[in-house]
C-alpha cells in the first residue's frame, strides 16, 4: 500500500495513495460537509459544498472527486470556503420547494440539517428552475414511491444508486434544454419501466423529493430501529425495522454481510405489511366435532387437548404414525425444537420443511464472494431476479464488472439479456445438460477425471435432448473450465452439479463452488436443524449409532434409528400409515399444491401454528396462534450458510404466542420435560449439539457479522472463505 | 475633425470578446439541447440589432419569448405554427439582413429539428438522445477512451494507452499516422487555447509501444461459430478481431495479396510506412482465431451464396476501391488514370516514371492530395491540381499545406471541359473558368461557367481524384441490395432484408475514412453477435488513472512536424516529425479529463 503525505489544516497526514481529499480528512478526524456524495456510488462534484482551497491553485476544488497529490497543502475551512458554502446552499433553496412542515422527509432531510448546519435559513435568489418543475406533476403512480421535482437538488444519488446498487439503471439522467431532469420511473407506466420498486433510489435521496409514501406516516425523532435479518428470502439482507409507538412502520436496509445497503422490494414492503395485518390470529383455535366449525379456546386447554390427540394416535398406531412439517420462515429455534418435539414426543423422524432438498456440501463462498470474485458465473436453473431479487442485483453488480455470466434456465430469466451464453433448454433436461457440461469437459481433456454418467451425452446428444444448439453446451463448459473462479448459482443443488465442479476444479475456493439459492428463507437452516427425515442438527444422520448415543444421552430419551418421511411422502402417507400432523407456520395448500388439500381432510388430527388462519390451517382440528419475525428472537442461516439475528422488535397482539413457547408446552403436556429457554439459551443448545454451529451464540451474534456456517473449531467467526476478491462497489478510494 | 480608430476602441476590444465566442462555439459540446442553442443564437442576433425597423427590433423579442416557452415546457401546442408565421413575416419584411437572416435561422430550426420541438411542446423536455457527453470520445466514431488513454501516456504507461484505444479500435498505429482525428474537432480545451493534439499523441504511444508488442485481451473459449469476412481492410479486420476476442473463428477473404485495404493499397507509405500497419495486422491476426485467405475474391474464387451456407454470419467490407472515371470523351485514353488505382499500383510497388511528365490532378479531396504528392515522389515534372471551387478543396488542410510545400500547384475556379488526346494518349486538358454563384441548399458554394473562353492545358498524364465506388457486381447478382453501387446497410450494419449479411464501411457510406470503417466493423462485430444470440464482453486491462486537477494556464497545441519539403519530396519516407517525450508529457497535461469533471462523471455521461 502507497502512501503519501499531505498537509490539511495544517497538519501533516500521511494517507493512501490516490484517496480523496475527503476520505483521507475523514480518516485524520477532519469532516467536510457534503451534500451529493455516496462513498463508492456517487462522487459527481454536483453540490460543492466539499471544496477546499488548496495551495498554488486559485480556483477551489471538491474534495469528494479529487485525489490527493504527495505535498498537496490542504484547507478545508477559511471565511470563504464557509461563505461559498452557505452560498451554494441559498443557491439550491432557491429552486427548492421548502416546505418542511409538511414534507415527508422532515426530520431525515439531509438538506435541512445541513442548513442548519451552516445556518442557512433562506435565500435571496429567485432559482431558475421554478417554472419548470411547478408544470412537472409529481410522479405517484408507483404504490409505494413517490418523486416530487420541486424538492428535488439534481445531486443525482438516486440516479448513481439505481445504476450501482441496484445496478437496475432505470431510473436515468434527463434533460429539459439546458435543465438537467430525473427520469424517474413512478409515473403511469412504472411497471415496464425496468424498475424493481427496491426503494434505493428514494433511500439514498437528501431530500423529499423521491420518498417512501409510508415515510409520511412518522417522523425520524419518533421512531426507534431494530436491527434484524430478512424474512423474505435466503439472501439473508440485513434490515433495520423501524418502531413507532410499538409498530413497524417501516423497514430499511443495513450495512450486512451480503446485502451492503441494499433492499429488494420483497425485503422493504412485503416482509412488514403482515405484523399488523387485522386478520392476525389471536386466540387459540379449537374445532368443534359438533358443528365443524372453530371456537376460541384458552391455551391450556388447546395445548392439553392437541397433546391428548397425540398421544392417542401414537398409542394407537404407533410412532411412525405422527409427523411434524416446519415452516422455511421459522427461526433456527424454533425450528430445532420442533424437531425436537417430533423427535422425542412422537417418536419418529418424520420432521421436514416443504422446500426442495440440496446437496450443498460444494458450498465454499458467501453470496458476495460468488458474485464479486468470479470471473464466470454458471447460473443454472435459477432466476434470482425474482427470487432473491438481492442476488439479482449482485449478480447484476459482477457482470457490470467484467463477469462472464452463462445462463441456463427452461424459463425467460431477466438476467439472460446480460449473458454471454444463453442455453434455454426444455423443461425437466436440466440433468441432460450438465452431463453434457461433463461430457465436453472429459472429451476435450479440461476436466480431473472422468465421468462415467456422461459417458453417452455428448454435446450433440444434450443438445438434442435439452433442445439447445450443441456449440453452446461446449462454449459453456470450456468457459467454465477456463475460469480461474466459477461458481455455479443454481435454484437446486444437484449430485451433477457438485461432479461438475468437482471435474472442472472449481471446488474448495472461495469464488468456486456450487451455490443453490435456497427456496425457503431459512430453508438451510432448517436442514442444518435437523428439520430433515434422515438427519440430526448438524447435519448428523439418525442411522448413525454413535450420533443417536449422543442424542439419545441429550435429550433424555430413545430415538427412532429409521430415517423418517419427507413432506410429500407425508402426505402421500396421510390417512394410511399417517394419522397426526403438526405443522409449524407453513401453509401446505400453497407449498405443495398436488394433493395438499386432500390429504390433510383425511389425516385422524392436525395441529397448526401460524399467524394467520391460512388455507392449511382452516382444515386443522387445533390452531395456534404463533408471532411474526418482528415479535420474536432467534436466528436464520442464509443459503450461503451465514447465522444471523432475528430480533424483536415489537410486542405480539395480545393472545399470540412465540412458536418456541407453544412447542415447549406441547412437549411438557406430551410428557417429554422441555424447560422453558429462551431462544438464546436454545441456540447454546443447538451449538453444543451440531458441531456445525458450535461457537454460535445469540451474545457473539449481537457484536460481530454472523459467521458462516460451519465454524470451524467451536470458536472462530467461519470466516475461511469470507476473503473474496474485489469489493462490491469499486471506483472511489 | 476627423479620427482614425484608437487602438483601444470599442470595436476592437470587442473583436477580442469575438475570438473567445469562436471559440466557444468551436467546442460547442455535442450532446446538447438545438433549441437551446439556438435561443442562444437568436440572443446574439437580437444583440446584433441596432433598433430601427420593427420587426426586427421588436419580432425577435416575441421570438424569443415564444422560443423561451417551449423551452420552458409550458408552451401552447399552437406554439411552433406561431413561431413560423412571426418569422416568416420578419424575414419578409426587417430592414437589413440582420434582422432577415435572424429570423430565418428561426424558421430553419423549426425545419431542421421538429422532433425536438415536439418533444419540448408535448413532453416538455428534450428528446431521448439529447445528453451531454465527453466530446472527443463521443466525436471518435469507434468512442475510444480518449482522456482515459491520454492519462495513461501522461504517466508513461504507452502499453496501457494502446491496450485502451485497442478496446474500441485494434488499429491503434495506423490511427496514429492517417487519422483524420475527428475526436479533436470540438475538444474542451479549445474553450482554454487550442484542441488536444490527439492523434499525435497516439503517435507516440505506439511508437513506445509497439502495436504487436501489446498484449491483447484474452480471447473466449472457442464458440464454435464460424463467420466469413469479405474484405481484409480496416473494417474487415476490425470486425475479425472482435469477433475472435469473443471467441468466433473468423476468416477474412482479401483479394489482395497482403491485408490492410486502402491502409496498404491506398494511403501512400510516407503517409502510413507498411511496415508500421503490419504491427497492427500482426496483433489482430493473433488475437484469437482469425484466419485470413490473400488472393481469394468473393465471386472469383468464392461464391457469395456458398459464404452464406457455410458460415453463421457475414459481414460485407469491401471497400470502395474501384476509382471512377469521368464519363466523357477520351476518358479511356492512354495516362488517364483514376486517383485510387495510381495509388494502389505505386503501393504494389508497380511505379509509373513520371520523369519529366507534366502531371494534372482534377479533385482536392484526401485522395487526390495522396496522388499529387506521391506524383510529386516520382519525380513529375510539374503537378498541377484543378478544382472547380475553393471549397472543393475537401482534403485536410494539413493535407494541402503538405502539397502546397512539396510543389503541387494549385488552380481553382476552373471547370474540367474535356480531355484531348493524340493517338491515344492524352495530350492537354480543356478548363472552363468559373464565376462564383450562389449556395446550394446544403451550404456549398456553386458556381457557374463565366464568360471567359475556355483554357487549355499541356499535360502527359491525368490523374482523376473524382471519387470511388465499390465492386458490387457481382453481390448485386446473388441478391445482395445496393443502392447507386453501395450496399444498401442500415446504422446496425445489417444488410436489408438478409438476415445473418452484415455490411459497413466504404461499401456502404461511400469513400470515407479508416476510423469510419473501424467504427463500423465494431458495431458490426457486437451485432453480429448479438444476431447469434449471445452478449459476449470484451475484457480491457487497462486501468485508467485518477484526474488530477488541471490549472488551466492557456499553452500552445504542440503540432506534428513535417521533415523539410525539398528533402522529403524524393523518397516515400515518412514525413512526420513525432513529438519527442517531453513535447508529449506537456501534450498530455493539457488534456482537462472530461471524462471525471462536467458531464463525464454523470450517469451516461461517457458515451458508445
Ligand atoms: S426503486 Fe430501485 S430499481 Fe426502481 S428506480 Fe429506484 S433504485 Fe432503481
Ligand atoms: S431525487 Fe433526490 S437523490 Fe435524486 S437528484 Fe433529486 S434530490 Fe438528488
Ligand atoms: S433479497 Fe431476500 S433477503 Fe434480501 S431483501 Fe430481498 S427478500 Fe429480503
Ligand atoms: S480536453 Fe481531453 S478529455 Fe476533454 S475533449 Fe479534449 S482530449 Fe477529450
Ligand atoms: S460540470 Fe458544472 S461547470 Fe461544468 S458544464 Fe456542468 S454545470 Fe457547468
Ligand atoms: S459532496 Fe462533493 S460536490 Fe457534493
Amino acid at each position: 500500500m502507497n502512501t503519501v503525505a499531505v498537509t490539511i489544516n495544517g497538519r501533516e497526514c500521511v494517507v493512501r495513495e490516490n484517496r480523496s481529499i475527503l476520505r483521507a480528512a475523514k480518516e485524520n478526524g477532519i469532516s467536510i460537509p457534503t451534500l451529493c456524495y455516496m462513498e463508492d456510488v456517487n462522487y459527481i462534484g454536483s453540490c460543492r459544498l466539499c471544496m477546499v482551497e488548496i495551495e498554488g491553485y486559485d480556483r477551489l476544488f471538491a474534495a469528494c472527486k479529487t485525489r490527493v497529490k504527495d505535498g498537496m497543502v490542504i484547507r478545508t475551512e477559511s471565511e470563504t470556503l464557509t461563505e461559498y458554502r452557505r452560498e451554494m446552499l441559498r443557491l439550491i433553496l432557491a429552486d427548492h420547494k421548502t416546505d418542511c412542515m409538511s414534507c415527508a422527509a422532515n426530520g431525515s432531510c439531509r438538506l435541512q440539517e445541513i442548513c442548519a448546519a451552516c445556518g442557512v435559513r433562506d435565500t435571496p435568489y429567485r432559482g431558475s428552475r421554478g417554472d419548470v418543475d411547478a408544470r412537472l406533476p409529481a410522479q405517484e403512480d408507483n404504490p409505494f414511491i413517490r418523486y416530487d421535482a420541486g424538492k428535488c437538488i439534481h445531486c443525482q444519488r438516486c440516479v448513481n444508486a439505481c445504476q450501482e446498487i441496484a445496478c437496475s439503471g432505470a431510473l436515468k439522467n434527463g434533460r429539459t434544454g439546458t435543465m438537467h431532469l430525473v427520469d424517474a420511473p413512478f409515473s403511469s407506466g412504472w411497471q415496464e419501466s425496468g424498475c424493481e420498486t427496491c426503494g434505493i433510489c428514494a433511500s439514498v435521496c437528501p431530500t423529499g423529493a423521491l420518498t417512501l409514501k409510508r415515510d409520511r406516516a412518522f417522523r425520524k425523532w419518533e421512531t426507534e430501529k431494530v436491527l434484524t435479518t430478512c424474512p423474505r428470502c435466503s439472501v439473508g439482507c440485513q434490515m433495520r425495522l423501524i418502531v413507532k409507538n410499538g409498530r413497524v412502520v417501516g423497514a430499511e436496509a443495513a450495512d450486512g454481510p451480503a446485502n451492503r445497503g441494499r433492499l429488494c422490494e420483497k425485503g422493504r414492503w412485503e416482509s412488514i405489511t403482515p405484523i399488523h395485518a387485522p386478520e392476525r390470529l389471536t386466540k387459540p383455535l379449537i374445532r368443534e366435532e359438533s358443528t365443524g366449525g372453530f371456537r376460541e379456546a384458552s391455551w391450556e386447554e388447546a395445548v392439553r387437548y392437541a397433546a391428548e390427540r397425540f398421544t392417542q394416535i401414537r398409542q394407537r398406531y404407533g410412532e411412525n404414525s405422527l409427523a411434524g412439517i416446519v415452516g422455511g420462515g421459522l427461526t433456527n429455534e424454533d425450528a430445532y425444537l420442533a424437531q425436537k418435539m417430533v423427535r422425542t414426543c412422537f417418536g419418529s423422524n418424520n420432521v421436514s420443511g416443504c422446500g426442495p432438498q440440496s446437496v450443498t456440501d460444494a458450498v465454499t463462498g458467501s453470496i458476495r464472494d460468488v458474485t464479486a470474485g468470479a470471473d464466470v458465473i454458471l447460473l443454472l436453473g435459477a432466476d434470482p431476479e425474482t427470487t432473491h431479487p438481492v442476488a439479482g442485483m449482485l449478480l447484476r453488480r459482477a457482470v457490470m464488472d467484467g463477469a462472464k455470466l452463462i445462463v441456463v434456465s427452461s424459463e425467460d430469466v431477466g438476467l439472460a439479456d446480460r449473458a454471454d451464453v444463453q442455453l434455454k433448454i426444455r423443461p425437466g433436461t436440466e440433468t441432460a445438460l450438465v452431463r453434457g457440461l461433463m461430457n465436453v469437459l472429459v472429451t476435450e481433456g479440461l476436466a480431473d477425471g472422468t465421468e462415467a454418467a456422461a459417458a453417452e451425452f455428448t454435446a450433440e446428444t444434450a443438445g438434442s435432448v435439452c433442445g439447445v444448439d450443441p456449440d453452446r453446451i461446449r462454449e459453456a463448459a470450456r468457459m467454465y473450465a477456463a475460469a480461474e473462479n466459477a461458481p455455479i448459482i443454481c435454484g437446486q443443488g444437484t449430485k451433477e452439479l457438485a461432479r461438475l465442479a468437482a471435474l472442472a476444479g472449481k471446488t474448495g475456493r472461495a469464488g468456486c463452488g456450487v451455490h443453490p439459492l435456497c427456496g425457503q428463507p431459512n430453508g438451510q437452516g432448517l436442514r442444518d436443524m435437523g428439520a430433515a427425515p434422515e438427519v440430526f442438527p448438524g447435519g448428523q444422520r439418525v442411522d448413525d449409532a454413535e450420533t443417536r448415543r449422543r442424542f439419545e444421552s441429550a435429550w433424555g430419551v430413545r430415538l427412532s434409528p429409521k430415517p423418517g418421511l419427507n413432506a410429500d411422502e407425508m402426505l402421500r402417507a396421510a390417512g394410511g400409515k399417517l394419522r397426526g400432523l403438526y405443522v409449524c407456520a407453513e401453509d401446505l395448500c400453497a407449498a405443495l399444491p398436488d394433493g395438499a388439500d386432500q390429504a390433510l381432510e383425511a389425516l385422524d388430527f392436525l395441529a397448526v401454528q401460524d399467524v394467520f388462519l391460512t388455507p392449511t390451517a382452516r382444515k386443522a382440528h387445533v390452531v395456534f396462534p404463533s408471532v411474526s419475525f418482528a415479535e420474536k428472537e432467534g436466528t436464520c442461516t442464509s443459503t450461503d450458510r451465514r447465522v444471523q439475528r432475528v430480533r424483536k422488535a415489537v410486542e405480539p397482539p395480545e393472545g399470540a404466542r412465540p412458536d418456541t413457547d407453544i412447542l415447549t408446552d406441547m412437549m411438557n403436556a406430551m410428557g417429554c420435560p422441555q424447560p422453558q429457554l429462551s431462544p438464546a439459551r436454545i441456540m447454546d443448545e443447538i451449538a453444543a449439539l451440531a458441531p456445525e454451529y458450535a461457537g454460535v451464540s445469540h451474545s457473539r451474534l449481537d457484536e460481530e457479522d454472523g459467521p458462516r456456517v460451519p465454524c470451524a473449531g467451536g470458536m472462530l467467526p467461519g470466516t475461511t472463505m469470507r476473503q473474496g476478491r474485489g469489493t462490491a462497489l469499486q471506483g472511489n478510494g | 475633425m476627423k479620427k482614425l480608430e484608437s487602438k483601444n476602441s470599442m470595436n476592437h476590444r470587442i473583436d477580442i470578446v469575438l475570438q473567445k465566442f469562436r471559440s466557444k462555439m468551436e467546442a460547442y459540446p455535442p450532446g446538447m439541447c438545438p433549441l437551446a442553442l439556438y435561443r442562444s443564437l437568436l440572443q446574439v442576433s437580437m444583440s446584433q440589432s441596432c433598433g430601427k425597423c420593427v420587426p426586427c427590433r421588436d419580432g425577435l423579442a416575441e421570438a424569443d419569448r415564444l422560443l423561451r416557452s417551449v423551452l420552458r415546457g409550458d408552451a401552447a401546442g399552437d406554439t411552433s405554427d406561431r413561431l413560423r408565421k412571426l418569422c416568416v413575416m420578419i424575414a419578409k419584411t426587417a430592414d437589413c439582413a440582420v434582422g432577415v437572416s435572424a429570423a430565418q435561422m428561426v424558421l430553419d430550426s423549426l425545419e431542421k429539428f421538429p422532433d425536438e420541438y415536439r418533444s419540448h411542446i408535448e413532453d416538455g423536455r428534450c428528446t431521448e438522445n439529447v445528453s451531454q457527453t465527453v466530446p472527443c470520445s463521443t466525436l471518435c466514431p469507434a468512442h475510444v477512451n480518449v482522456p482515459g488513454y491520454i492519462a495513461l501516456i501522461r504517466e508513461g504507461d504507452c502499453a496501457g494507452a494502446v491496450e485502451l484505444i485497442r478496446d474500441r479500435n485494434p488499429f491503434p498505429t495506423a490511427c496514429a499516422f492517417v487519422c483524420e482525428h475527428p475526436c479533436e474537432r470540438k475538444c474542451r480545451r479549445t474553450i482554454v487555447d487550442q484542441p488536444l493534439n490527439i492523434r499525435g499523441l497516439k503517435r507516440f504511444a505506439v511508437d513506445q509501444a509497439r502495436a504487436d508488442q501489446v498484449r491483447t485481451p484474452p480471447a473466449n473459449v472457442k464458440t464454435g461459430k464460424r463467420i466469413a469476412v469479405v474484405g481484409g481492410g480496416p473494417s474487415g479486420l476490425t470486425c475479425a478481431y472482435f469477433l475472435a476476442l469473443m471467441g468466433h473463428s473468423a476468416v477474412v477473404y482479401e483479394e489482395h495479396d497482403q491485408p490492410g485495404g486502402m491502409l496498404r493499397y491506398g494511403i501512400p507509405a510516407y503517409r502510413l510506412p507498411k511496415d508500421r500497419l503490419d504491427e497492427d495486422v500482426r496483433a489482430i491476426l493473433a488475437a484469437g482465431d482469425v484466419e485470413i485467405r490473400c488472393g481469394t475474391r468473393v465471386g472469383r474464387e468464392v461464391r457469395f451464396e456458398d459464404l452464406r451456407r457455410d458460415y453463421d454470419a457475414v459481414y460485407l467490407a469491401i471497400g470502395a476501391q474501384i476509382g471512377n472515371r469521368l464519363p466523357m470523351e477520351n476518358a479511356d485514353a492512354e495516362n488517364v488514370v483514376p486517383a485510387a488505382d495510381f495509388l494502389q499500383k505505386t503501393a504494389a510497388g508497380e511505379t509509373m516514371d513520371l520523369s519529366g511528365k507534366r502531371v494534372v490532378l482534377i479533385g482536392g479531396g484526401n485522395v487526390a492530395m495522396d496522388a499529387a504528392r506521391t506524383a510529386v515522389r516520382l519525380h513529375a515534372a510539374s503537378v498541377h491540381v484543378f478544382t472547380r471551387s475553393r471549397e472543393d478543396l475537401t482534403a485536410l488542410p494539413e493535407e494541402i499545406e503538405g502539397a502546397m510545400q512539396e510543389g503541387v500547384r494549385f488552380r481553382t475556379m476552373l471547370s474540367f471541359l474535356h480531355i484531348e488526346t493524340e493517338e491515344g494518349k492524352v495530350r492537354a486538358v480543356w478548363l472552363q473558368p468559373q464565376i462564383a454563384a450562389e449556395y446550394d441548399r446544403f451550404g456549398r458554394l456553386t458556381t457557374e461557367h463565366s464568360s471567359r473562353y475556355p483554357y487549355r492545358f499541356k499535360c502527359d498524364v491525368l490523374i482523376l481524384g473524382v471519387g470511388q465506388r465499390s465492386d458490387v457486381a457481382e453481390l448485386e447478382r446473388s441478391g445482395v441490395p445496393t443502392e447507386r453501387s453501395r450496399i444498401a446497410a442500415d446504422e446496425a450494419c445489417m444488410v436489408d432484408g438478409m438476415p445473418g449479411v452484415f455490411s459497413g464501411g466504404d461499401c456502404v457510406t461511400g469513400p470515407s475514412t479508416a476510423i469510419n470503417a473501424i467504427a463500423a466493423g465494431q458495431v458490426a462485430a457486437f451485432n453480429i453477435d448479438e444476431y447469434l444470440g449471445y452478449h459476449h464482453k470484451i475484457a480491457c486491462r487497462a486501468n485508467v488513472p485518477f484526474a488530477v486537477p488541471n490549472p488551466c494556464v492557456p499553452t500552445g497545441r504542440t503540432e506534428i512536424e513535417e521533415r523539410d519539403p525539398f528533402e522529403r519530396k524524393d523518397s516515400f519516407d515518412e514525413v512526420d516529425v513525432p513529438m519527442t517525450r517531453e513535447e508529449a508529457l506537456r501534450e498530455a497535461g493539457r488534456c482537462l479529463r472530461c471524462d471525471h469533471f462536467g458531464c463525464g462523471s454523470m450517469e451516461g455521461g461517457t458515451c458508445g
